[in-house]
């Protein structure tokens, strides 16, 4: 008897209420979340089982999250299934609040993965959402490994880096005419659109990037094998970046590293850097403000061989 | 006395009566024709009973009878005490001699009733030999005695049935066979008390537990029951059975054909996997496909699980209906196609299989992935020529469909915890069913789910551990 009871309680651990038959659930592929007034407005892109009709895009205005989505089950007759969501498009005029929300809202969700890539957008409109997620990516990608400007950043990061720093960065993509990445903007405790300078440094300080190209004096600089270590003493924070120049001149390296030894010490000294607090009380247990940086830049010059004919 | 024989045999048409007369002496010969060969009759009976020469009159009882002896040809003469035991030989086909209303004599006359030696038709062999058991008693122990031609092969021949008087052998070699198996198979077989053994099934069914795993192996291929007697095993040998039971029996026996042993271990290896991915898709394929479009569709691709909506969409019932209405389907398809006529056989399989498969398809009863996941799950199972894991196959199959429909993925896990516990709880004859995994046998772990090198010796560790090697 013992044994049946084991069996009943077991299986009323599992949730048989997770019951889902596919036919009744729509695929969602994308989310836009704006903010007008008071209200939210959601747009929902959702894949169709249908092959002549790829997809159709839903847009809701509600006081909250939830309502919105509800309403969209209604009108949908079918349940909004997120775990295949590809990307969360974020207008760039939401608060700390509004991020509150959304993000206590993907974490409730059952079907949420929050593996998705998150980016904020100037303007949500249809034409974003119309839009290949696969392409955004990849833009993202490109972005990085052209002018190390921005990573592909999923929802799970952003709470991660919200709850250990109070600030995280998100890619930010602007669409007047056509979509262009324009580097991070940060959210929660600083909100602020960076530079392209700006977003080059933090993806040096936080070890991001591994190939990237610099632009000076209208000549391409192709830098290779990048990593980044930071070291923490008391209140002093060294960053140590390394990279490797396949050039023909050896006065370029100075110049490279002239140039990010100027953009990172730049970087450290106008923004908010909640990052090194953060690793400062991790490490040191040190709650002091007074963070003293020290950044060594050191490019390993290569000669550039091959093709070259030299006199 | 003939009269006597013949009433209580109640006149039956098939028993018949030659009356000879020699001088003033009477012979008469009775035999059933049903079971009885004429042509031997004819020439070893009543030819040379009619072509004695009598010429004394006054001739003893005990001299026509030496006399009558003497010149019978048969290979198997024999003196009859009682009536019972004069019809008990007429039904074995012999002819019974009575002469002078006094004396019973019996001589051999059996006619051929089986099939001859034909092809294996259930476990087919690509290289390996070909001829398989039929439904005589002493043509399968010479197929076994032709591949074991040693002294040591023994046969124990018991009768069962209390009507219908089968005859049993027991096989075994004697030095390696354990004694107390031996021992064993004989008590509970001796203590089967059926009135009609008509197959070897009705043995199965006796000396089995119930449990779903089979604790007897079956088959009707002669070099397989060579192989078992040669690992130490007993075989039990069944009059008008095709085939041969082997007893213990473990579960990576039912990963084995003898065509293993015919080809390079590479292969062996190739399909012994092959075998085992088999059996799991054939348990769980069904299962896994319900629990996961159910409960857990994360883990299908986007693109698939576009395309598996779209299909479900058009069909009325819940996916877990509809995969039980296929695989009833395919289990009534299956079983008429066993019980049809060969002729008719490969029409119904078209009509079944691909029209009406077709046709469900269009008319929006079921989806197409669900013919792929039930069609590739039911062929996966008929890998296996044996019976007995078939059904083991078809029991859990449902089971875990059930399991996963209820529970999703965790019920999958508890279904699969289930078969494991089934299998590790189960003996056969009070040898391990997870032999040679549990108790682990290293040489013999080398030839289980991967063939790496031949033995030297067929013996099995475990059923001869007390034998010296």
């Amino acid at each position: 008897m013992k044994k049946i009871y084991l069996i009943i309680f077991i299986t009323l651990l599992t949730g048989c209420t997770n019951y889902n038959d596919i036919s009744n659930i729509a695929v969602v592929s994308s989310i836009g979340i704006s903010v007008n007034g008071n209200n939210y407005n959601v747009y929902v892109k959702v894949l169709s089982s249908n092959q002549e009709n790829e997809e159709n895009i839903y847009t809701k205005t509600c006081t909250s999250i939830d309502e919105c989505f509800n309403e969209l089950s209604s009108e949908l007759m079918k349940k909004l299934y997120l775990t295949h969501m590809d990307l969360l498009i974020l207008s760039n005029n939401l608060s700390k609040e509004n991020y509150n929300q959304i993000f206590n809202f993907f974490l409730n969700e059952k079907s949420s993965r929050g593996s998705f890539t998150t980016i904020i957008i100037e303007h949500i409109d249809n034409k974003i959402l119309e839009t290949n997620t696969t392409d955004i990516k990849n833009m993202l990608s490109l972005s990085l490994s052209t002018n190390g400007l921005t990573k592909d950043v999923t929802l799970t990061d952003i709470i991660k880096d919200i709850l250990n720093y109070k600030i995280s960065y998100i890619p930010f993509i602007e669409n007047k005419n056509t979509i262009t990445v324009k580097g991070y903007k940060t959210i929660y405790d600083e909100n602020k659109i960076l530079t392209s300078e700006e977003s080059l440094a933090i993806n040096i300080i936080k070890n991001n990037i591994k190939t990237f190209q610099i632009m000076l004096d209208k000549n391409v600089y192709k830098l290779e094998q990048c990593y980044t270590i930071n070291k923490i003493h008391n209140n002093n924070i060294e960053i140590n970046f390394y990279c490797k120049y396949y050039g023909n001149n050896k006065s370029d390296k100075n110049n490279l590293e002239n140039y990010l030894t100027k953009i990172i010490t730049s970087f450290t000294q106008n923004n908010k850097n909640n990052y090194f607090k953060y690793l400062l009380y991790k490490y040191e247990k040190n709650n002091n403000d007074d963070i003293k940086y020290k950044v060594n830049i050191d490019i390993d010059y290569k000669q550039n061989i091959g093709g070259e004919i030299f006199e | 006395m003939k009269e006597e024989i013949l009433n209580k045999c109640g006149n039956s048409t098939d028993i018949i009566i030659r009356t000879i007369n020699l001088k003033n002496n009477v012979i008469d010969c009775i035999y059933s024709e049903t079971l009885s060969s004429s042509s031997a009759i004819t020439n070893y009976v009543l030819k040379p009973i009619s072509e004695l020469i009598i010429e004394d009159k006054n001739i003893v009882n005990t001299t026509i009878i030496n006399l009558i002896k003497n010149s019978l040809t048969g290979s198997s003469i024999n003196e009859l005490q009682t009536i019972d035991e004069a019809i008990k030989n007429i039904f074995l086909g012999y002819t019974i001699i009575i002469i002078n209303n006094k004396n019973i004599l019996s001589i051999e006359t059996k006619a051929s009733l089986d099939r001859g030696i034909n092809l294996s038709s259930i476990e087919v062999s690509i290289t390996g030999p070909k001829d398989s058991f039929t439904e005589n008693f002493n043509t399968n122990l010479g197929l076994i005695r032709k591949r074991i031609r040693n002294n040591n092969l023994f046969v124990k021949s018991i009768t069962l049935g209390n009507e219908s008087h089968t005859k049993i052998g027991i096989c075994y070699i004697n030095g390696i066979a354990e004694k107390s198996l031996i021992k064993k198979v004989m008590e509970k077989i001796i203590k089967i008390n059926n009135d009609i053994i008509i197959d070897g099934g009705y043995i199965t069914e006796e000396l089995s537990k119930s449990t779903f795993l089979p604790q007897v192996n079956q088959t009707e291929r002669p070099d397989l029951a060579s192989f078992a007697l040669l690992e130490g095993k007993v075989c039990i040998i069944v009059d008008n059975s095709p085939t041969v039971l082997i007893i213990p029996t473990f579960f990576i026996d039912f990963f084995h054909t003898p065509d293993d042993y015919y080809q390079k271990n590479i292969n062996t290896t190739f399909t012994r996997i092959l075998r085992f991915l088999a059996f799991l898709i054939a348990i769980f394929l069904p299962g896994y496909y319900i629990s996961v479009t159910s409960f857990n569709p994360t883990a299908i691709p986007t693109n698939l699980l576009l395309n598996l909506i779209e299909q479900h969409t058009i069909v009325p019932f819940p996916a877990f209906f509809e995969i039980l209405i296929m695989i009833i389907a395919f289990e009534i398809l299956r079983e008429s196609d066993i019980r049809i006529p060969n002729k008719v056989g490969s029409s119904v399989s078209i009509l079944g299989g691909l029209i009406l498969g077709d046709a469900a398809v269009s008319a929006g009863i079921i989806s197409p992935i669900m013919i792929i996941v039930v069609a590739l799950s039911s062929i996966s199972a008929l890998v296996f020529s044996y019976n007995s894991i078939v059904n083991l196959i078809r029991y859990y199959r449902y089971l875990i469909l059930i399991l996963g429909m209820l529970l999703g993925i965790y019920g999958l896990f508890i279904g699969f915890g289930i078969l494991v516990i089934n299998i590790s709880s189960t003996t056969s004859f009070g040898f391990p069913y997870t032999y040679p995994f549990v108790p682990f046998i290293k040489t013999d772990v080398l030839d289980s789910f991967i063939k790496v090198k031949n033995k030297q010796n067929k013996r099995n560790p475990l059923l001869t551990k007390n034998r010296k090697r």
